[in-house]
């Protein structure tokens, strides 16, 4: 999968820089569509990347077996790529990715790919971590955790209330 | 105030772009008391990576007091990917945590090892990513 994602990044440079050879006036907007070309591309991604999650006594949580595999598609994590991974927090489309041998949602791998590169921590009246927050999803969620979370991080990302790791 | 010195102990301290290091004395004496190339048996904690001081939170967060510090990255790798399959960076991240137990003023101590709150488990959602200190 990364070899895949490698390719088509380059392939979008290249038709970027030959509109831009081209047509030097529209390089701006022509850059603009890349990103977004390539944030669609992130989706399917990680849509079709596969891996598990296995239950981690250490942590007592399911861990995504393949991390860096999600690293390599993200990189640094554009604000082009935060946006478009919370706009996919609510996909339902089957992933390739299981869980005791169940496909997951796609947005469970959006909030994975999310989580690698920001964080949001909510405060409660007291001024400690508050103990919920419906943007913090299990890979177990439901098509309703999922709208939640969300909504939750459109919030935190429209307010840029979030911090990068 | 105090600020967070950009090396403790001779470990590196780098920071995110965003971060105000603006903090209660506290803050730096816990990490001087836990931040130390050997604070895990058999690896070296070289650097480590401060993503929130007294930033981006909002009153009455331990954060917007100066009494909170968020480390997401060490040596150079975020935690979120590395724990807990990298094992030392895992052992340091535990080490850590179990060092800042033994800091009188601690006060959360949440992290992929830990979630205690003066001394207690305390179970808060997320911190997988990174570990948040705060004091008192």
């Amino acid at each position: 999968m990364i070899t895949v994602w490698r390719k088509t990044c380059v392939f979008v440079a290249a038709v970027s820089t030959n509109w831009g050879c081209f047509n030097a006036p529209s390089r701006t907007g022509e850059g603009s569509r890349e990103q977004a070309v390539s944030a669609q591309e992130i989706r399917s991604q990680l849509s079709r990347l596969g891996g598990r999650y296995e239950w981690n006594d250490a942590v007592q949580s399911y861990v995504f077996t393949d991390k860096q595999a999600i690293a390599e598609i993200v990189g640094e994590g554009s604000i082009a790529t935060i946006d478009q991974l919370v706009e996919c927090l609510d996909d339902q489309t089957r992933s390739a990715t299981v869980l005791k041998g169940k496909q997951l949602p796609t947005g469970v791998l959006c909030r994975e790919a999310l989580g690698q590169i920001i964080y949001y921590e909510t405060t409660g009246p007291n001024g400690d971590i508050a103990a919920k927050w419906p943007g913090n999803i299990e890979p177990t969620a439901t098509g309703a955790d999922l709208q939640a979370a969300k909504r939750a991080w459109r919030e935190v990302v429209a307010k840029k209330l979030y911090r990068r790791l | 105030m105090a600020q967070i010195p950009s090396a403790i102990n001779g470990v590196t301290v780098e920071f995110a772009g965003t971060v105000v290091n603006d903090v209660d004395q506290a803050v730096v004496d816990a990490l001087m008391h836990c931040v130390k190339p050997n604070v895990a048996n058999g690896h070296t904690l070289s650097r480590i990576f401060v993503s929130s001081a007294s930033d981006s939170h909002a009153f009455p967060s331990r954060h917007a007091q100066k009494k909170a510090v968020d480390i997401s990255r060490v040596n150079g790798t975020k935690i979120v990917i590395g724990y807990p399959s990298n094992l030392p960076l895992k052992a340091i991240v535990d080490a850590l945590q179990d060092t800042f137990e033994t800091f009188a003023n601690r006060r959360e101590n949440f992290g992929p090892h830990l979630k205690l709150k003066l001394g207690h488990p305390h179970p808060v959602d997320g911190h997988a990513d990174h570990i948040h200190f705060s004091v008192n």
